[in-house]
């Protein structure tokens, strides 16, 4: 994680275009053995995530910008008025957000819009504060 | 720091509450186990009622053939590694025969698709 961009990955404009180019090359793709295109394929496809586990990672949450919390509708815009078909039955996920529950991540604050259909939840805890709940 | 294997995910509408429910699962491996293991597997949800499936674009390793007590006997890289210039399709390819494998054996059940990477973009 954080492999270019560091911790300026959910700011930077350019890291944010690289990765509509990523979710783009998975919804533009057309199946080797279904022959579907997986962005039409909604008799099967009811929703794409934006990412695993979006601000996995951050060292707090208490303290995000409103830039970062952008990020989420920024990345759900691009895909439902540039790549998804329009009237498109598949809808739009957050994506598992979240991270370290010890770092104020159990459920970061983000931006919501309609573009956004589906929002999930998906909290860590790191191995050294780990106890059972 | 080795994070712990996060709990599963809680999905909730935006939509006002709904009295339907519905179960569903997540698998980020099952296009790495053999297609009859696939298959099974599948049969074994849908006759359980399991609607969804969330799946997710990423590399099923060839170096680590265990994943959580199943065999991965197909592997493939990720969508972007280290030294692609452009996305590698080879990880689709695979998944797309999972989805395959659901739509003929899932009795309607649906995917969710989920990309892997998080935040890392490789140079």
């Amino acid at each position: 994680m954080y492999t270019r961009y560091g911790a300026s990955f959910y700011t930077d404009a350019n890291a944010g275009s690289q990765y509509d180019a990523r979710l783009q090359a998975i919804l533009d793709y057309k199946g080797r053995h279904t022959q579907r295109v997986w962005k039409e394929f909604s008799d099967l496809i009811v929703a794409f995530d934006l990412q695993n586990e979006p601000y996995v990672g951050m060292e707090n949450c208490a303290a995000i910008s409103e830039a970062e919390e952008n990020w989420v509708c920024a990345r759900a815009r691009f895909l439902r008025n540039t790549v998804l078909p329009p009237q498109s039955p598949i809808q739009i996920s957050s994506g598992g957000l979240g991270g370290d529950v010890n770092k104020g991540c159990g459920t970061p604050r983000i931006t919501v819009c309609p573009e956004l259909d589906l929002f999930a939840s998906e909290s860590l805890r790191t191995a050294a504060h780990s106890r059972p709940d | 720091m080795r994070l712990l294997n996060f709990t599963p995910a809680l999905l909730l509408a935006a939509a006002a509450a709904s009295a339907k429910s519905w179960g569903g699962t997540n698998n980020y491996f099952l296009q790495s186990l053999s297609d009859e293991a696939q298959i099974a597997h599948i049969r074994e949800l849908a006759a359980a009622g399991v609607k969804v499936i969330r799946l997710w674009v990423r590399e099923q390793p060839a170096d680590k053939p265990c994943e959580k007590g199943s065999l991965r006997t197909q592997s493939c890289p990720a969508l972007e590694h280290e030294g692609s210039n452009a996305p590698d399709p080879l990880t689709l390819d695979l998944l797309d025969k999972t989805l395959l494998n659901i739509y003929n054996e899932g009795k309607g059940m649906k995917v969710i698709l989920s990309p892997h990477d998080a935040n890392s973009v490789y140079p």
